[in-house]
């Protein structure tokens, strides 16, 4: 009798369960009968069938059959970062635009800056060609000052896709006018300037700290107020809670455009053709370019084949259309590099992080 | 000595590692007003102090209802405790049905304890079956290749 | 869908002047008219469907521990790419506001909360199930997010823009004050013992010190383990303390306790009564949560504590609570759907997250190409209308959806205690797995387990650990950011008039309580004295 009782309750929760679990089932179609199944479960000979913007045919596999199953990015951080977003977008662009001919998918690691998300690639995955890691810059400094055990020297450099130069920014009603008048303000009471930027030891972190040495200002001086994310961020310099912020340039370009942020210089060598207007931190008289880009690396010991299926895979991602479209969307710039070429950067960079981080204290 | 005095005694001494801990923070020498030491050191004295308090006022014995003077069955405690560690470690080995199963039958059958042959077949088979329902659930749609699932639990790792 | 190169020609050049200017500004002309335009978008079969599924997984995950609303979206964000993109948001919407409501039912039922923000439903919530009441205690969470949800839309579409100068009003002292007056809840939430209530704060706080420092880079209390780098997940310290701790305390007392059976008492909905204490209750978790979902800094969890805080003071049946008040059920859920509500303000008039959903969201709308901001509602106003216009439906199909179910879910009550249990433990390791693809994570919940039940065995009150862990690490950066900001003066929590206002009421909040223990005691005092111990019993 009691059992009878709970029957239909179990029911539902079955349902429930199975909702929930359908909810999961990230290349599962039912729950929207839609055709977008089309898309995600593309099977080789239908993945050229003309979805919405096919544009090639799908890379054919390789002799050793690489690949037959989804293939899977890790975004080593929480959903909704930077990283997350590149390798959604990534994904989109692979699966939709023909070029897999198998679902890319995305899974979330988050935790430490990227570092275990790295340090699960290189131990759990070691020769698996289905997984590969987005990343970027940020991920060689929290390498430094997490002291991970796993670097990237383990890893195999894919390719290098999307690039951002920084932009230092103030609120509207700030009293600096140019770049000039900052730096001016920060050389004489270095700890009036709070500069807001993503965490400690982050990019943005590295950009104040190479400001501060080419103006004079000595590291331990530098006022640096460290926010989870650009949101947070932009929130603090709309309300004039801080002097200036640090930031990716596509992160704020909206309250640029609104003129409720002041942008007062970019990182790059040469002005940004989004922001004619906007002067370069050495045309101010900052003597720093800062490139902060991200990529893909794939885990040790991948076999050379499937390694440079995946590189081909990357490149015709990087030629689409659609890709083109989103790095035009957000403001990123392309950068485009493999393999070795990819490799050797890591090294520069590696090299040129560590010496900042030292000099602004973070590590030893 | 009373339990909860005992309790007291540990909370100092956990407060005492946490102090410990702090410790082993690196000041860096970044300009920062307060440094990432300064909370967990007010946190480590504050429960120092939480235990000295607790241990000079205990409060009333503990009420014949209250959870203090419940009577535990300590062996299914272990046993619970020896299931899910043991499931955690076969998670990765043996794959998501196999330590799966044996964590929702486990989990059955350990509040029935000594269980009569019918409960542990019913126990067994509603193990089964809870799991295959997940197991349906996250393979049912997905094309053979693609073996991801809500819990991205590779099929391959899996014993059938 | 512009790109970033033709922003400059739409530079406005205009200072924020009134707000009616800026109002026209964001919403682009008569809000009746728009909203009017959003429904004929949004009534449509097809997105009917999306906000009923939405509404029904949201529930689901909801009342599954572990699988919080921002995981399930960025697990559906590939099934939607084939999807117009307001499909997608309806069912967004609908997945949002059904997580919060999920997570109340088996708080109430069984005592063990599937996220940090239904924790302080557990409180009142479990006692009056145990009473009897669990069927109006349902009721009230379900019909009060209902009422907190629309309201939350509501204010969304007058006041956006308003709400958005307010909460930039809020610096870092400011939000400093706001959390230390969420932790002055945990006055309410002490229980018998004074120490041990102190005590599980700052254990809470403590375990939200782990990990790395955002404002240095510093491990701290990793002792060299690189999984413990990310923090400790207020969530998992929820799902551990009260949902893997009860298995374990249930493992130890279910066969020596005849376990009492509960049952229901009077009809499933709520009484005369209850909707008398339920409506104040709503209208202030609804105003409170709604306020705290608009500061990006703040969030659910934070929204519930406050509420319940408030029903503290102002509640008709404030003594009861802790015992099965219906106001400790009907606040909380309601300030936990508000605070929902509230924050798609900031997202969706600056494109700033104010929490985990609404950072996936965020990438959502990146998918599509659109950037929420100063401009979306001008760009897209068929989209933005049209989510507001769901979000209204989406309430609405949350209570028709939960009410019948109240009748269901109490059912829960009936199932054996050993598929119950075995199903709690089995769902809470794999939702913490599935969050985070380690194993590691297990066993942190593992440990967290068995420093739940360890606590329960002690009589510890188990909420304030929760309080404190999600409370932490904002306390601490927020004072760290403050003093820095203000280069070492103190006073800054005390000059600006905001933050002077919030200290204020945080300083009554604990003192407040203080004062009244201390003349309770020492009326009791005289009492006895006086030989008439009757009298003072109140």
């Amino acid at each position: 009798m009691r059992r009878v009782r709970t029957l239909p309750l179990m029911a539902l929760l079955s349902l429930l369960v199975a909702s929930a679990l359908l909810a999961g089932c990230t290349t599962m179609p039912a729950a929207a009968p839609v055709e977008q199944a089309a898309a995600t479960e593309a099977a080789p000979e239908e993945a050229a069938a003309p979805a919405e913007a096919a544009a090639g045919a799908a890379l054919a596999p390789t002799a050793g059959g690489f690949p037959s199953k989804a293939i899977q990015i890790m975004a080593p951080a929480n959903p909704g970062g930077g990283w997350d977003t590149t390798a959604r977008l990534l994904a989109q662009t692979l699966t939709e635009s023909g070029i897999s001919p198998v679902p890319v998918e995305v899974f979330n690691v988050p935790g430490a800056g990227g570092t275990i998300g790295l340090a699960q690639l290189v131990s759990q995955n070691a020769g698996d060609p289905y997984t590969m890691m987005m990343m970027g810059r940020v991920m060689v400094g929290s390498i430094l000052t997490n002291q991970s055990p796993v670097t990237l020297a383990e890893t195999t450099p894919l390719a290098r896709l999307t690039a951002e130069y920084e932009i230092i920014v103030v609120p509207a009603n700030s009293p600096y006018q140019t770049m000039a008048d900052l730096v001016a303000a920060f050389q004489a009471d270095p700890k009036s300037i709070a500069w807001a930027g993503g965490s400690a030891g982050g990019t943005d972190h590295i950009l104040v700290g190479q400001i501060a040495k080419a103006v004079g200002v000595a590291p331990e001086g530098v006022n640096y107020i460290a926010y989870s994310g650009g949101g947070e961020a932009a929130a603090a310099i709309l309300g004039g809670q801080v002097a200036a912020g640090v930031s990716g340039v596509g992160e704020w370009a909206d309250f640029i455009a609104s003129g409720e942020m002041r942008p007062l210089a970019v990182s790059s060598a040469e002005r940004l053709g989004a922001l004619p207007d906007v002067p370069t931190l050495t045309e101010s008289g900052v003597d720093v370019v800062l490139l902060n880009w991200r990529g893909v690396v794939g885990p040790p010991n991948l076999n050379e084949e499937d390694k440079a299926w995946l590189i081909a895979a990357l490149t015709a991602a990087n030629e689409s259309e659609q890709w083109q479209e989103i790095l035009a969307t957000n403001g990123w710039d392309d950068v485009f590099q493999t393999g070795d070429d990819f490799a050797a950067t890591l090294a520069e960079d590696n090299a040129t992080i560590s010496t900042v981080l030292k000099e602004i204290g973070l590590i030893e | 000595m009373r339990a909860i005095r005992w309790v007291a005694l540990v909370i100092v001494l956990f407060g005492a590692f946490y102090l410990w801990g702090a410790l082993q923070i690196r000041e860096s020498t970044t300009y920062a007003a307060v440094g990432p030491r300064f909370m967990p050191n007010a946190i480590g004295i504050g429960i120092v102090l939480s235990g000295v308090w607790l241990f000079a006022f205990p409060g009333a014995p503990p009420a014949p209802d209250s959870p203090e003077a419940a009577s535990l069955d300590w062996l299914s405690i272990g046993l619970m405790l020896g299931l899910v560690a043991v499931y955690i470690a076969l998670f990765r080995v043996a794959g998501y049905v196999l330590a799966t199963t044996l964590l929702l039958w486990g989990g059955r059958a350990n509040f029935r304890r000594p269980p009569s042959s019918r409960a542990r077949r019913r126990d067994c088979g509603g193990a089964v079956g809870d799991n295959l329902l997940r197991l349906f659930a996250i393979i049912a749609h997905q094309p053979a290749a693609s073996p991801v699932g809500l819990l991205r639990v590779r099929l391959e790792g899996v014993v059938l | 869908m512009l790109p970033l190169r033709s922003f400059a020609s739409l530079r406005l050049g205009v200072k924020v002047g009134a707000i009616q200017k800026e109002k026209d500004r964001l919403f682009g002309g008569d809000i009746w008219a728009n909203l009017v335009n959003g429904f004929s978008v949004v009534l449509t079969p097809q997105h009917l469907l999306f906000v009923m599924l939405g509404v029904t997984i949201g529930t689901a995950i909801g009342v599954l521990p572990g699988i919080g609303p921002s995981l399930t979206i960025s697990l559906l964000l590939p099934v939607t790419f084939g999807l117009e993109p307001i499909s997608a948001f309806v069912m967004f919407g609908g997945i949002f506001y059904g997580a919060m409501y999920g997570g109340s039912t088996t708080s109430i039922l069984v005592n063990t909360p599937g996220e940090s923000s239904s924790v302080v439903t557990a409180i009142d919530g479990f006692q009056m199930a145990k009473k009897g009441r669990g069927g109006a205690a349902l009721a009230t969470a379900a019909i009060g997010s209902f009422f907190a949800g629309t309201f939350a839309t509501l204010m969304l579409m007058l006041m956006a823009p308003l709400l958005v100068r307010f909460a930039l009003q809020f610096g870092a002292p400011e939000y400093f004050a706001l959390m230390l007056l969420a932790l002055s809840a945990v006055t309410g939430l002490a229980g018998q013992s004074a120490p041990k209530a102190f005590f599980a704060t700052l254990l809470g706080l403590g375990l939200g010190m782990v990990g790395i420092d955002l404002q240095t880079g510093q491990a701290r209390f990793t002792f060299g383990n690189l999984n413990l780098l990310g923090g400790i997940d207020p969530v998992m310290v929820a799902i551990g303390l009260f949902a893997v701790g009860e298995v374990f305390w249930a493992a130890g007392t279910l066969k020596r306790t005849f376990e009492e059976t509960v049952t229901l008492r009077g009809s499933l909905m709520m009484n005369r009564e209850e909707w008398r204490r339920s409506w104040p209750a709503w209208a202030r978790g609804s105003v409170i949560g709604f306020i705290i979902g608009v500061l990006p800094g703040a969030g659910a969890t934070i929204a519930s504590f406050l509420s319940y805080n408030a029903e503290q003071r102002f509640a008709k049946g404030k003594a009861e609570l802790g015992q099965g008040a219906i106001e400790g059920v009907a606040g909380p859920e309601a300030a936990n759907n508000a605070s929902a509500g509230g924050a798609l303000v900031p997202l969706l008039a600056l494109g700033i997250p104010g929490s985990a959903t609404t950072a996936v969201m965020l990438v959502a709308f990146q998918i599509y190409g659109l950037r929420p901001g100063p401009l979306l509602f001008q760009q897209q106003a068929d989209l933005v209308w049209g989510l507001i216009a769901s979000l209204y439906i989406a309430n609405l199909a949350l209570l028709v959806l939960n009410l019948p179910m109240v009748r269901m879910w109490i059912k829960l009550l009936d199932v054996p205690k050993p598929v119950l249990y075995a199903g709690i433990l089995t769902f809470s390791l794999l939702g913490v797995y599935a969050d985070t693809q380690n194993t590691f994570s297990m066993v942190l919940l593992l440990a967290l387990g068995v420093l739940g039940f360890l606590l329960r065995r002690y009589d510890f009150p188990l909420a304030p650990v929760v309080l404190g862990a999600v409370l932490g690490p904002l306390i601490e950066q927020e004072f760290r950011r403050s003093l820095a900001i203000s280069v070492n003066d103190y006073s800054v929590f005390f000059t600006r008039p905001l933050a002077l206002v919030l200290m204020t009421l945080v300083i009554m909040s604990f003192l407040v309580p203080l004062f009244n223990a201390i003349w309770k005691a020492s009326r009791r005092r005289a009492a006895v004295s006086a030989g008439a111990v009757g009298e003072i019993e109140d």
